[in-house]
């Protein structure tokens, strides 16, 4: 089970003049029930490697493998069915995949392609609108009349309808309000662990990952440059700025401290970690006015 | 959808590159009137070679080109088919029914063969080698003489631009909303006709709301820049007549002497 990806190399409009590389000789192994996030500048493959994970994208050289399911530059895209079900992804900017009259039929889209029925599909739907937050009152509205917030988590819960095993989040939060990214990911938290749903998503922002994910991949030029935990991936900032990437926000402010002599048995992540350390401190007396 | 070769900008640094549009737009439409000139194999050899001296003259592999008639290969086909059994007159070989082979059907084939051919490699040599924004400033110039029949050729030009501008964007879009709706476990290309339709409502109207919502925010984005209307603005890309351009309509001069002289 989960994902491993044997040597993938993908390039889009192979044999043509335009031509263009993506990923390149990509090997990784992505564990079920974790949370992983994908970090990389822009154009340095995230996007391509996500569709990759539910065959929208079949790689151009080697394998991918998810949950025994292989999937090869000859895989068939009817064999892919099954594999849609269990690997929901969420794109950039979801809420422009809405067309239904109402947001209860948006919703239940996507399991009744699955096979359900249509009281079924929307029993499934009204527990999907729970789970993401959405009134009830709103489930006999046109999507199309909700504000942006409101129809990125219809898009969500269309895509938690289907029940997956794995969620693929490409930037979910971006473009909404503090408070509503908050949510989102908190949502997203929960799911991972009280169901022990597996978790990927792509995202420039380093708190988010810092706060979330228990891994890191990191990506540059189509090439996977780092696979770690989160703990040991920001623990090299001169690694991470020469790659442009950055440390969370509490890092940053750690490394300031570290700079005025202050020392730290390991990089505080985020704002919890950093208040406990500094907490202890005051305590033992090591620091003082 | 990113396997259409046709209408796609190549860059290069070539002669042909170089011309300015409104010369090579208009050589490009005069280039379709003369290829009906053309009725005898030496005209059209003429003109083959001319074609050919003007892909290599743009440095862009032929392979592209010959990809580029891909597409078209149906419709193609089609035509010669019908020239080749419709046509009448000459010794006749074989005939069954209405249909006939004839040697005036098969010359006709060939020459409505080599018509296509040259036209889709003179049109797919424009596009290739002039950026789309190019093509759009030189209709505008072209168009503007209608000024004086009140054709309204500022807005045009204008529509003409965003429109050029925001073909790749929707594709783009086209494509994201497609691989959602994948995900969302739609199958496309699968079914009867009328399943095939249904399966295009959850791409078109996102993809519908999505261009009212874009178009919207274009607009105020385009009044608070202080966008008025067409008439009074300045320029910023200008065009540029070069001593090519001239050589070059020249050279067609002299080509449309020569087919008049060679017509049988």
């Amino acid at each position: 089970m989960g994902i491993e990806f044997k040597n993938v190399s993908y390039e889009y409009q192979a044999d043509t003049p335009f031509a263009q590389k993506a990923l390149n000789n990509i090997s990784l192994k992505i564990e079920d029930g974790s949370f992983t996030a994908i970090v990389g500048h822009t154009g340095s493959g995230k996007s391509t490697l996500i569709q990759h994970l539910n065959g929208l994208l079949k790689p151009t050289l080697g394998k991918v493998i998810i949950n025994n399911q292989q999937i090869t530059n000859e895989t068939k895209n009817k064999q892919l069915a099954e594999l849609r079900k269990q690997v929901g992804i969420l794109f950039q900017f979801s809420e422009s995949q809405l067309f239904e009259e109402t947001v209860l039929k948006d919703i239940a889209f996507a399991p009744k392609n699955f096979g359900k029925s249509t009281t079924e599909a929307e029993q499934i739907a009204k527990k999907a609108a729970e789970v993401v937050g959405l009134q009830q009152d709103l489930l006999e509205r046109s999507p199309f009349e909700l504000s942006g917030g409101q129809m990125r988590r219809v898009a969500l819960a269309g895509i938690l309808a289907m029940n997956p095993q794995i969620l693929v989040l490409d930037e979910p939060i971006i473009g909404l309000d503090p408070i509503g990214k908050r949510e989102v990911m908190s949502i997203f938290q929960k799911l991972n662990q009280e169901l022990g749903m597996t978790i990927i998503i792509v995202t420039h922002n380093m708190d988010d990952v810092a706060q979330y994910a228990d891994q890191v991949i990191a990506l540059e030029h189509g090439n996977l440059i780092a696979h770690q935990s989160t703990s040991e991936f920001f623990n090299h900032p001169q690694w991470l700025y020469q790659h442009h990437l950055g440390l969370p926000k509490v890092a940053e402010f750690a490394q300031r401290l570290i700079k005025l002599g202050m020392q730290f048995n390991q990089l505080p992540l985020t704002t919890e970690e950093l208040t406990n350390v500094l907490k202890n401190k005051l305590q033992r007396g090591d620091i003082n006015e | 959808m990113n396997n259409i070769i046709l209408g796609r900008y190549l860059e290069g640094n070539s002669v042909i590159h170089r011309m300015d549009a409104r010369a090579k737009l208009i050589l490009s439409f005069y280039f379709i009137l003369i290829v009906f000139l053309c009725n005898n194999w030496q005209t059209y050899t003429l003109l083959a070679v001319f074609t050919f001296f003007c892909v290599l003259c743009s440095r862009i592999d032929v392979k592209y080109f010959i990809k580029g008639v891909r597409p078209l290969i149906g419709l193609i086909l089609i035509t010669v088919l019908l020239q080749l059994f419709f046509t009448s007159g000459g010794h006749v070989y074989w005939h069954w029914g209405i249909f006939q082979l004839t040697s005036f059907g098969i010359i006709n084939a060939v020459y409505i063969f080599c018509r296509i051919l040259l036209i889709v490699f003179m049109s797919t040599l424009l596009t290739a080698t002039t950026t789309p924004l190019e093509i759009a400033d030189g209709l505008e110039a072209l168009m503007r003489p209608l000024r004086k029949l009140k054709v309204p050729v500022d807005e045009i030009a204008l529509m003409i631009s965003i429109a050029l501008r925001f073909v790749p964007t929707l594709m783009d879009e086209t494509q994201k909303i497609i691989n959602a709706q994948r995900s969302r476990g739609v199958n496309f290309g699968e079914g009867n006709i009328i399943k095939q339709a249904k399966m295009l409502i959850p791409i078109l109207i996102p993809l519908f709301v999505n261009s009212i919502k874009r178009a919207e925010d274009l607009a105020v984005a385009m009044e608070a820049r202080g966008y008025q209307g067409g008439l009074n603005r300045t320029r910023y890309r200008l065009q540029k007549w070069h001593t090519v351009d001239t050589v070059a309509i020249i050279i067609f001069g002299g080509l449309t002497l020569l087919l008049l002289g060679l017509r049988g």
